[in-house]
């Protein structure tokens, strides 16, 4: 990516970080979507493959990648075990059920289902898992795997430059403002909820080594003024940027302006490409 | 989808041209006589409260530095509040008289100019700094309000390394600005309004986040401000910082007790008399 006046632009980065953030945008639309258009498994394993090329071939930090991701992959490992649970036999197209039936052969449906689809564990009577829960829970681990990953080539790039791609690409700047305050603020607001949770510590409120009641009590402690502490915030942000003239004029222009070089096209043709062509072939 | 909002097209060109808001012309308000600010009979109690201000009179002359002292709770803040337009446009209350900015009428009961409009004329520098900075480097920061009153890019990009430079953080302007001390905060917030070119500027105590240099450094920038044409009211406690000023402004139970060049300010406020 180039820029316009004295932007600074891309130079001193490298790898994904230089790229212009528009194809970067494109990339996450086309890969969130084809992963919820199949039920390929094959193809969502590739994309995933390809969405971690993708961030080794542009020097992404993996060691950084891991950390902000941790959290998410002990959820979605639970959603995981939760949806190997629960999921009724037959779920998943895989030509071991038929899928759940109804009406007046809706029972015999099932039944058959369950024949086709036994379960791996029973406990007395109840069944809990079967290969097609197992299908389903790795399908939707799989796809929240490919928005986590593509978030982060997304997360490889500067805020105030998507803020600029999204006017660049014609959405009104207020909309664009919003996404990027959303993202802007996230980080403050986790630092306002870590100052409240010292300050509550400092007053002696035991957050861990207690009972869950007590520890729920506690949180629920911490929830109030966080939110009210968030909401003063917007308050305050919104009243500044009034007081700064945001909307004063009906319209704004831009100290930068982002410039696609020849890379940044490549990447904004090849790279969708690229994840189209494996969902022909794969899905 | 998101409409643009109904602009008064003929109320913000005064605004902005009328109140001879340009400092890209402040020289043209040097040697002006009239006034930036004429407060009229101003008196406002917030919702379910107690009256703030009752019936101030205040006359500000253009190009001159003023100081606003008094006790906690006498009415400063609410004052700047009337003077930028969130009372009435954003915080609701019982509001009487008249507020004019360089002749053209922007607050009085009945009469709404909303804050953003009244921007374009008259700047604020909030007390908490982190309140005020929106954007997500300093640069950017310091932009945002050239940008949203649609200068050219490339005169943008030269305020912006100017006013960097003039409050030391050009070496700091790609930074994240919620990484910056409070102190750097604080001349962020002063960058970035003095940027916006207002012909008024208003500060809520600029330096109480600042350290001895910052303050030296403060009081540096408002002079050259003065030299330029453009008026001040500095809210602040420290006010013999400022002893420079052309008047130091007096405020007591919502009322304006004195106004007067600070070699003859009152007895009282010398002694430190006024918060006891």
């Amino acid at each position: 990516m180039s820029a316009g006046v004295g932007a600074g632009g891309s130079a001193g980065k490298r790898g994904l970080r230089a790229l212009d953030p528009r194809p970067k945008l494109l990339l996450m639309a086309t890969v969130s979507t084809l992963c919820m258009l199949t039920e390929g498994m094959v193809f969502l394993f590739a994309e995933v493959a390809a969405l971690l090329v993708l961030l080794a071939v542009g020097r992404a930090d993996f060691a950084l990648l891991w950390r902000r991701c941790r959290t998410l992959v002990a959820l979605i490992a639970s959603l995981f075990v939760i949806q190997a649970l629960f999921a009724a036999p037959g779920s998943y197209g895989t030509g071991l059920g038929g899928g759940a039936g109804g009406g007046a052969g809706a029972a015999e449906t099932a039944g058959a289902a369950a024949m086709a689809d036994p379960a791996l564990i029973n406990i007395g009577n109840i069944s809990l898992v079967h290969i097609s829960g197992l299908f389903l829970a790795a399908m939707l681990a799989l796809r929240l795997i490919i928005i986590v990953v593509s978030a982060q080539i997304l997360l490889e790039g500067e805020v105030r430059d998507y803020m600029l791609a999204f006017t660049q690409m014609r959405l009104p700047y207020e909309l664009a403002f919003m996404v990027v305050m959303g993202l802007h603020f996230l980080p403050i607001l986790r630092d306002e909820a870590m100052s409240t949770y010292y300050c509550m510590q400092l007053r002696g409120v035991a957050f861990r080594k207690t009972s869950l009641p007590k520890k729920l009590k506690a949180y629920a402690g911490l929830c109030l003024p966080v939110l009210v502490s968030t909401l003063r915030r917007a308050d305050e942000t919104s009243t500044a940027m009034e007081l700064r003239g945001f909307r004063a004029m009906g319209g704004r222009t831009y100290m930068r302006k982002l410039v696609m070089n020849r890379a940044d096209v490549a990447a904004l043709v090849l790279l969708p490409a690229v994840f189209v062509t494996l969902f022909i072939l794969l899905r | 989808m998101l409409r643009e909002a109904p602009v008064d097209v003929e109320a913000r060109d005064s605004l902005a041209g009328g109140l001879a808001g340009d400092a890209e012309a402040p020289g043209a308000d040097r040697g002006l006589t009239g006034l930036a600010i004429e407060v009229r009979g101003l008196s406002f109690a917030y919702a379910g409260g107690p009256p703030m201000l009752c019936g101030m009179d205040l006359a500000i002359e253009r190009g001159t530095i003023n100081v606003v002292i008094g006790p906690s709770g006498c009415g400063k803040t609410t004052l700047l509040r009337c003077l930028t337009g969130i009372i009435p446009a954003i915080i609701k209350g019982e509001l009487g008289g008249t507020v004019r900015l360089n002749g053209r009428e922007v607050v009085a009961a009945g009469r709404e100019v909303k804050p953003n409009e009244i921007s374009l004329a008259c700047g604020l520098v909030m007390q908490e700094p982190d309140h005020q900075i929106v954007m997500t480097t300093v640069e950017d920061d310091i932009a945002f309000g050239l940008e949203n009153r649609m200068k050219p890019p490339g005169e943008i990009r030269a305020a912006v390394d100017s006013h960097a430079r003039s409050v030391g953080l050009y070496e700091k302007k790609l930074e994240n600005p919620h990484a910056l001390s409070g102190g750097e905060k604080q001349r962020l917030a002063i960058a970035g309004t003095m940027a916006s070119l207002p012909s008024i500027l208003l500060f809520d105590e600029p330096m109480s986040g600042l350290d001895t240099e910052g303050r030296a450094a403060f009081a540096g920038l408002v002079r050259d401000m003065r030299a330029e044409g453009r008026t001040m009211l500095i809210v602040e406690h420290d006010f013999e910082e400022l002893s420079f000023a052309d008047t130091w402004i007096l405020m007591k139970d919502g009322r304006i007790a004195s106004a007067t060049p600070p070699s003859a300010a009152p007895r009282e406020l010398l002694e430190g008399g006024l918060w006891l």
